[in-house]
């Protein structure tokens, strides 16, 4: 079996080890854009930063490629999937397949903004991009980050680390809008403030006023007049749908796939940040791009191109990060708050904070601050969509752990190999 | 592959499957030394939500970072770890492919390269993964500190926590088949 993919990260990275686990002789190769050996988009903060070596950012060891004896072409963009010659073509060759997998993951999405097409900004999104915007930081006093969400604000983390005077700009009323409540979101941005970061939350870029293609400042919605010399544009990732609309494939917001990641054209499919498939709490299809899912979608991928079928009864929206000295790890839909119960547990000189949202029975959303130790039971509770209704004023005790949960879920979780 | 079962029917909750991992995986092997000397740079009350090693020590009774940890709710205690998993969420979750599944089926951890980032906390549903604030790779990230886990004791045959249990409440065993 010959088997092709498109991507080179976290999907493609899981789907290579599924199928090499399943076959030993299949053909498998690899086709990117981006020429470097399987890195993470996560560390690139902390890379921008020099926080971390730079051998911290792969993946898997140099000799990945080798030992799953996978092809690379590296540094080549597929322009085009053929579904019924059963091939893909880059710009100089075409490559047959006998399984495609799509895991092109996310591209940055850029607003029209007034002056911009007159400077030279910058996205966040690849290893690339944190090297030029580290070139590019020599010299520079003022960075502004268009853009409050993680990758908006690790990027500025990361500037404000390098010493440079950094302005974030969001359109929201709160800081990571997508991600966090409005309590924990206040505890991030006084973090922020902390730090010396200033955000200027419900506002926008109203104009970028530039000198010979250099930005020197921005004026904003508001009224206000922000300086910089800077820009970095990080409102948002956008699936990267493109090759597979053009061919005809079912796409939506991003590529759609069912439950063995499979897209609606025969032996095509799709995982990670550019997929949609069944997310668990509302049994709908949507994106969900974050690491675990991109991973654990590239996995079944993987197997069932293999042959071996496997089936993913659903995404559940998780993160974890950190801004200041805080951290946050979240489950589900945090801020949808509508017909549920909702459980708190807050300790403010400690920064902790704690809350689970239940409807009928089943948790729909959970976040940590500061505690965090042992949050992941609560993935189990809400992916087996366990009714919490028994154990439910344990929930947010402090000691709160396996022993609490009924035999019959203990039993399974601790007498099996998992 | 052989993994730790807890029998909670048999736990009678005296922790000594706590002392046994933190002597096991300490330097001297000795349980004084190990929670006196080497313990001062953790605390495993306070590192649930201070995590910084400055401060362990400082508030409370300090103790090394034990990988297994009993659990109690009333009358109920269990002794649990990592379940080292077939398709271990902590690996499909972690930001730098810092863990890894080794070729025994043991799920370990690169502590040189992890980050610190809780990736791995988030996905585990078993809740075994603890934050080990005594070491860093990313110093300027504030409350850094690695991954910290079972690792089943690869220099015994049987692990230090079953070998301890007094009531056989952990069992070392292969269930693979069952
Ligand atoms: C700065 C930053 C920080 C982040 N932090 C976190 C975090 O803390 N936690 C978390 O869970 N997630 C985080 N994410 C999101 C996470 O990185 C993504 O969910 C993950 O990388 C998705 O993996 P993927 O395999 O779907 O695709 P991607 O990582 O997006 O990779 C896409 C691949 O496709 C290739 N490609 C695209 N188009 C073509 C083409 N036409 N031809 C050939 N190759 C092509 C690219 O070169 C690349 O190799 C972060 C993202 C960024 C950018
Ligand atoms: S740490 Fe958790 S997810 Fe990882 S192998 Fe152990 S039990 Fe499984
Ligand atoms: S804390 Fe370390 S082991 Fe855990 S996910 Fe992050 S890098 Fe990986």
């Amino acid at each position: 079996m010959n088997h092709v993919i498109i991507g080179n990260s976290f999907a493609a990275l899981f789907a290579i080890e599924a199928i090499r686990r399943t076959d030993q002789d299949a053909e498998i190769t690899v086709i990117s854009r981006e020429p470097q050996h399987v890195y993470s988009r996560a560390m690139i903060h902390e890379m921008l930063a020099g926080m971390v070596r730079e051998p911290m950012v792969y993946l898997r060891d140099w000799d990945f490629y080798k030992r799953m004896r996978v092809r690379t072409m590296l540094g080549r963009t597929v322009t085009k999937i053929n579904p019924g010659l059963q091939t893909v073509s880059t710009e100089e060759d075409e490559t047959p397949y006998d399984r495609l997998l799509i895991a092109t993951g996310g591209k940055p999405f850029v607003p029209p903004l007034n002056g911009l097409q007159d400077i030279t900004y910058h996205s966040f999104i690849t290893l690339e991009d944190a090297k030029k915007l580290k070139a590019a930081c020599e010299n520079r006093r003022n960075a502004v980050v268009l853009g409050a969400g993680l990758i908006g604000l690790q990027c500025a983390e990361a500037l404000r680390h390098m010493g440079l005077n950094v302005a974030v700009v969001e359109m929201a009323d709160t800081v990571l809008p997508m991600a966090l409540d409005t309590e924990s979101s206040q505890t991030i941005a006084k973090e922020l403030a902390d730090e010396g970061i200033a955000v200027h939350t419900g506002d926008t870029i109203d104009l970028i006023i530039s000198n010979n293609g250099h930005p020197t400042e921005c004026k904003l919605r508001s009224g206000g007049t922000i300086p910089c010399d800077l820009l970095v544009i990080a409102v948002g990732v956008r699936p990267n749908i493109d090759l597979a609309k053009d061919a005809g494939i079912t796409t939506d917001r991003g590529i759609v796939v069912n439950e063995h990641m499979e897209t609606s054209a025969e032996h095509i499919y799709a995982a990670g940040d550019c997929a949609q498939g069944p997310e668990i709490v509302t049994g709908i299809t949507m994106p969900i791009p974050v690491i675990p899912v991109a991973s654990t979608q590239g996995m079944i991928a993987g197997y069932n191109m293999a042959g071996k079928r496997r089936r993913y009864g659903g995404a559940l929206a998780l993160n974890a990060m950190q801004f200041g000295g805080v951290q946050v790890i979240s489950y589900g839909f945090v801020k949808d708050e509508r017909d549920g119960e909702v459980l708190k547990y807050v300790d403010p000189p400690r920064k902790i904070y704690r809350k689970v949202i239940i409807k009928n029975g089943r948790i729909t959303g959970a976040i940590f601050v500061k505690d965090v130790d042992r949050a992941g039971i609560f993935r189990h509770l809400m992916e087996k969509r366990i009714d919490v209704t028994p154990f439910k004023e344990h929930l947010l005790s402090p000691h709160f752990g396996v022993a609490h949960l009924p035999a019959e879920i203990r039993a399974d979780m601790f007498t099996r190999p998992q | 592959m052989k993994r730790v079962y807890p029998r909670e029917e048999r736990c009678i909750n005296c922790h000594l499957c706590e002392v046994a991992c933190i002597v096991e995986h300490s330097e001297t092997k000795l349980p004084a030394a190990a929670y006196h000397v080497e313990g001062l740079r953790f605390n495993r009350e306070d590192s649930r939500t201070i995590c910084d090693p400055a401060e362990a020590g400082t508030a409370g009774v300090p103790k090394p970072l034990n990988r297994t940890l009993v659990q109690t709710a009333g009358y109920l205690s269990l002794s649990t770890n990592c379940r080292h998993c077939e398709e271990p969420d902590c690996v499909l979750a972690c930001k730098n492919g810092s863990l890894y599944v080794a070729e025994d089926g043991r799920v370990l951890v690169q502590e040189d390269k992890c980050v610190g980032c809780w990736m791995c906390v988030m996905a585990c549903r078993y809740g075994a993964i603890s934050r080990n604030p005594a070491r860093s790779n990313v110093p300027a990230v504030a409350f850094n500190g690695i991954n910290h886990h079972c690792d089943l004791c690869p220099e015994r045959e049987v692990p230090a926590c079953v070998w301890v249990c007094p009531t056989n409440a952990l069992v070392f065993e292969d269930r693979d088949d069952q």
